[in-house]
């Protein structure tokens, strides 16, 4: 890759994150971690806090959804000449040290998108035993459709280069988008690796799946997971 | 067979339909683009009103037995195509509504930023990051 420095942007998408979104980017900064925060039409002052801490906001006017809201993120990213755009979600379950490991296979070139697992090493919060049933069900789904094995497929913690965040920008799924995003790359001839990581139990906020929209997040989920695989290499985005 | 007061009642809704459009467009209210369909459909309801025949062939090709029939499954499908060119323009908006969303939101961003660059360049002394 590039000898000189690249240039990495935590593309941060929040909805009403404001009890979070403040401690998180001043670590961030911290760090010295770029960020991006894409309030995602939020009804509380999170716009107030991220803009309190002096950070990179851009306020989207109505809520769409996560999917939309880190498509943002990668359009900004790519027009501004990012060499690496990584998802990091602004409730407090990712965690900036496993930043570098994440990046890792991006600067090697070994990769087009990294997934940070937390299935490899089995480390950190786990999730529950309902939630893990559900993504070995989507793991197993995308190795049957893509010969890949993905252990944690519903990770929103996850770096992309340019390549990818330019296919992102133009194409992105708008609601549950990240197994759905992982055969989108795959079927594009995108190499995919997964990285084991650590992520903390929320902090705030609730999850936006859970009871019986967890059903129809795994009917919509797997349909889009099938879809994708009948487009083939033939269809590009509209 | 289908009666007469079928027969006129099958003329009265279809012109209801079709003045109403009609008129809604004329009105501004209604895209014609979008009340096309409704029209096209209903104009074609006056006229195999009129002319019930038309079922009756339409019923012995399909090998309806009862003509009325035809007209249900006929009626059926005119909904079902309505119904279907409803969800492409429904698609068609909110993928149109998502990337005019983000792009506002990226556009307000790069005018916040504008600002504040112009503010800092003639204020000078303005160390307020915002």
């Amino acid at each position: 890759m590039a000898p000189s420095k690249p240039r990495v942007l935590l593309i941060i998408p929040a909805f009403n994150e404001r009890d979070n979104i403040g401690p998180l980017l001043l670590s961030l900064r911290e760090q010295g971690l770029e960020a991006l925060v894409v309030n995602d039409g939020s009804t509380d002052d999170t716009a107030e806090v991220c803009a309190s801490v002096g950070a990179n906001i851009v306020t989207l006017p109505s809520n769409l959804g996560i999917g939309g809201a880190v498509q943002t993120g990668y359009k900004y990213a790519h027009a501004h000449g990012y060499d690496i755009a990584i998802q990091f979600d602004g409730d407090g379950q990712h965690r900036a040290e496993f930043v570098h490991a994440l990046i890792a296979p991006l600067l090697a070139d070994a990769a087009d998108l990294v997934i940070g697992s937390r299935y490899i090493e089995k480390q950190g919060f786990q999730s529950t035993a309902l939630r893990r049933a559900g993504i070995r069900y989507f793991s197993r789904l995308i190795r049957l459709i893509t010969g890949q094995t993905v252990t944690d497929p519903t990770s929103g913690f996850r770096a992309v280069n340019r390549r990818i965040m330019h296919m992102f920008a133009a194409q992105y799924p708008t609601d549950y988008p990240e197994p759905e995003s992982i055969v989108h790359v795959l079927r594009s001839g995108g190499r995919v690796v997964e990285v084991p990581v650590q992520m903390s139990e929320r902090i705030g906020g609730h999850s936006s799946i859970h009871h019986l929209r967890s059903v129809y997040y795994m009917v919509k989920v797997s349909l889009a997971i099938l879809i994708d695989a009948l487009r083939g290499t033939g269809v590009r985005h509209s | 067979m289908i009666t007469l007061k079928l027969q006129l009642l099958l003329i009265a809704f279809s012109l209801v339909v079709l003045f109403v459009f009609i008129n809604r467009t004329r009105r501004y209210k209604l895209e014609l683009k979008y009340a096309l369909v409704w029209i096209f459909f209903s104009a074609a309801g006056v006229i195999v009103s009129i002319f019930p025949q038309i079922f009756f062939f339409i019923a012995r090709v399909m090998g309806i037995e009862v003509p009325v029939n035809a007209v249900f499954l006929l009626a059926v499908s005119a909904i079902f195509l309505t119904l279907y060119s409803l969800t492409v323009s429904l698609s068609n908006h909110s993928r149109k509504l998502r990337t005019l969303t983000q792009e506002m939101g990226l556009m307000q961003h790069k005018i916040t930023e504008m600002e504040r660059r112009m503010k800092q360049a003639e204020g000078g002394s303005d160390d307020d990051s915002r």
